[in-house]
């Protein structure tokens, strides 16, 4: 059935795409300026903050721990977050509400509190493993959201399927893969791809428990900016946004995201 | 007498020379293996430190160190959040934050016997042996090279100043400074008297509202919209933010009213208790050595604390040093323990006056 979109709507979603869009531009424009500091609009055109960038090895052993701990915070996140949804979406629990609350409760704190909390608890543990504090202080931020999405995606699940399959014949596994994976699936995806860039781009958390072989880009781009206000800075927050439209294009393809299968 | 044949002599001096050899590769040998973790500044001073300082200490003395670059506010948290157990051995902060760190029982007085490089340390930057400062920032006023400055502070106050002035956020510490200056154009005493009025000068300090655009909290960024044209003036910053884009031809630099000026003292102090202690006291030693502080210096354009550093005209261009060119330039390091008392009264003062 074809549906036609009136052209106040168009106009509306246009002028909303252009004002969540075109501050994205800004530090494009910056980056490319041939000046030793960051002037806008830019003067001349160089992409040598690009090269001074990629060259830099403080730069890409940053870029490359924070892919690394996204992807370990991503994966353990879904494997606590997903059981605990199913969890509490499909059975009744004593003190539910309370577990819940204690689990979504990272949402409510500040995460610059959370964060020195967790250092002081490494610290009266004796913990010198940078990594695994990371995991830990990570996960703990971005297993809400895990939860959140997936239990959203389980409560929607229709159960008549599930029970439709039982009697005649299929046994929980093929339920569970044939029936509710394919209903849960977009909800666990968006669980992982909140998760993963709620990692990449923390700050607070990283802040307390980082340190100099374990250096986020977050806190790259910070001192980066306490050095200098020079173009680099605009050529980083510029490969920051292909990353992130790299990573949405990919998903895409990979997994077939699409709105309209969301909406299927 | 005993005559030695060429083929003894030959033997003994081999024998020697084996025993020696091992002496001199391990003339640290104490260090070899041995690991400490330092939260360092971020900026400049922080990445030379990475790239140049750390590098040749861990060849020399055959060990880690592992650098966290981070802030004063920030470095004291972390040493009292890892108290119990402490995590870091030496931490840089700015002067400020000694007093604190001092009442909270999270540094120790350094031993000063295991430190040679203290011998040229100027007395005023030795903190009771509290700590040491590594460098000297000069804070003042920045501006755009095409205006031309006021010679006072007090003429900041004018109309003609409306909307052009970016102002230092009072979360950043020359904040202070700013309420130090607002209390001398108020009460027309030196900073070391005004200082203690700041409490009643929070009218003037509302009465430049008008001539306040914004307020900015990263030095670097007001450096270089100030460079830009967006503001004409920025008040107050440390001297290490403004002129390396001096030195890089951005048309911004430093002046200095009559009032004077302020010394931004950013410091290293020893963690009580901190893992290798030797190692942690042998590292602040190296960071005093001249050699190390006049590269230090060089690359961040800050003042060395020790004595005997010869620089070049250009580099003098940008610090005050030595100590007694300090004094004439009249730089004055407010009493912060008198003020670390009463700042969070004052920040939210602030806070109240330039909230939008």
């Amino acid at each position: 059935m074809n549906e036609t979109v009136s052209p106040l709507l168009k106009i509306v979603v246009g002028i909303i795409l252009l004002i969540v869009v075109a501050p994205l531009v800004v530090p494009l424009l910056m980056s490319i300026s041939d000046t030793p500091f960051i002037v806008f609009p830019p003067q001349g055109f160089t992409l040598k903050w690009y090269g001074a960038v990629l060259a830099n090895p403080e730069a890409r052993a940053s870029f490359l721990f924070s892919l690394e701990l996204a992807a370990i915070v991503t994966a353990v996140s879904l494997a606590l977050g997903v059981p605990c949804a199913a969890g509490l979406t499909r059975f009744k629990l004593p003190g539910q509400d309370a577990i819940l609350g204690l689990i979504l409760s990272p949402l409510i704190v500040p995460l610059i509190v959370t964060g020195v909390a967790l250092l002081q608890l490494f610290a009266m543990l004796g913990s010198r493993a940078t990594l695994l504090q990371l995991v830990i202080g990570h996960t703990v931020v971005c297993l809400p959201y895990v939860i959140r999405s997936v239990s959203a995606s389980l409560l929607l699940v229709n159960r008549n399927l599930e029970d439709a399959a039982s009697v005649l014949g299929a046994p929980p596994h093929i339920v569970a893969t044939r029936v509710i994976w394919p209903q849960v699936r977009p909800g666990i995806l968006a669980g992982g791809i909140f998760s993963f860039i709620v990692s990449f781009d923390d700050y607070p958390i990283s802040m307390w428990l980082a340190d100099g072989n374990h250096f986020p880009v977050p806190l790259y781009l910070y001192t980066v900016i306490e050095r200098s206000f020079d173009p680099s800075i605009a050529a980083i927050a510029s490969l920051m946004i292909f990353f992130a439209l790299l990573l949405v294009l990919v998903i895409e393809k990979v997994f077939g995201l699409s709105l309209a299968r969301l909406a299927s | 007498m005993t005559t030695i044949s060429r083929r003894t002599f030959g033997k003994f001096a081999l024998g020697a020379t084996a025993l020696a050899a091992p002496m001199g590769f391990v003339r640290n040998g104490w260090a070899q293996g041995k690991e400490i973790q330092i939260g360092i500044w971020g900026g400049s001073q922080g990445e030379f430190v990475k790239k140049n300082i750390i590098p040749a200490f861990e060849k020399d003395f055959g060990c880690k160190v592992t650098a966290e670059e981070g802030f004063t506010l920030a470095n004291v948290g972390k040493m009292r959040a890892t108290k119990a157990n402490p995590k870091f051995s030496v931490m840089f902060i700015d002067d400020v934050a000694i007093p604190i760190c001092k009442t909270e029982g999270l540094i120790e007085q350094l031993p000063a016997a295991d430190m040679p490089a203290l011998a040229k340390l100027y007395p005023r930057f030795g903190f009771d042996g509290w700590g040491t400062a590594l460098a000297i920032s000069v804070a003042s006023m920045f501006h755009n090279t095409s205006i031309t400055p006021p010679g006072s502070y007090a003429e900041l106050w004018k109309p003609e100043y409306a909307g052009k002035l970016k102002l230092v956020s009072p979360k950043n510490t020359p904040s202070v400074f700013f309420l130090i200056v607002a209390a001398a154009v108020k009460s027309g005493k030196p900073f070391a008297e005004a200082q203690y009025l700041v409490d009643d000068s929070f009218d003037k300090v509302a009465e430049l509202k008008p001539n306040i655009m914004n307020l900015f909290d990263n030095g670097p960024q007001a450096a270089a919209e100030v460079a830009q044209g967006q503001a004409a003036i920025g008040l107050l910053e440390l001297s290490k933010y403004i002129y390396p884009y001096t030195a890089k031809g951005a048309p911004v630099t430093m002046s200095f009213p009559s009032e004077g000026s302020f010394a931004g003292n950013n410091c290293q102090v020893l963690v009580k208790g901190a893992p290798n202690k030797d190692l942690a006291v042998a590292f602040m030693n190296r960071m005093l050595e001249p050699a190390v502080q006049k590269a230090f210096s060089e690359y961040a354009l800050t003042a060395p604390p020790v004595s005997g550093i010869e620089f070049s005209a250009e580099t003098l261009k940008y610090i005050a040093y030595p100590v007694d060119e300090m004094d004439r330039r009249g730089l004055f390091t407010p009493d912060w323990e008198y003020i670390n008392a009463k700042r969070s009264g004052w920040t939210e003062k602030m806070n109240g006056i330039f909230a939008v």
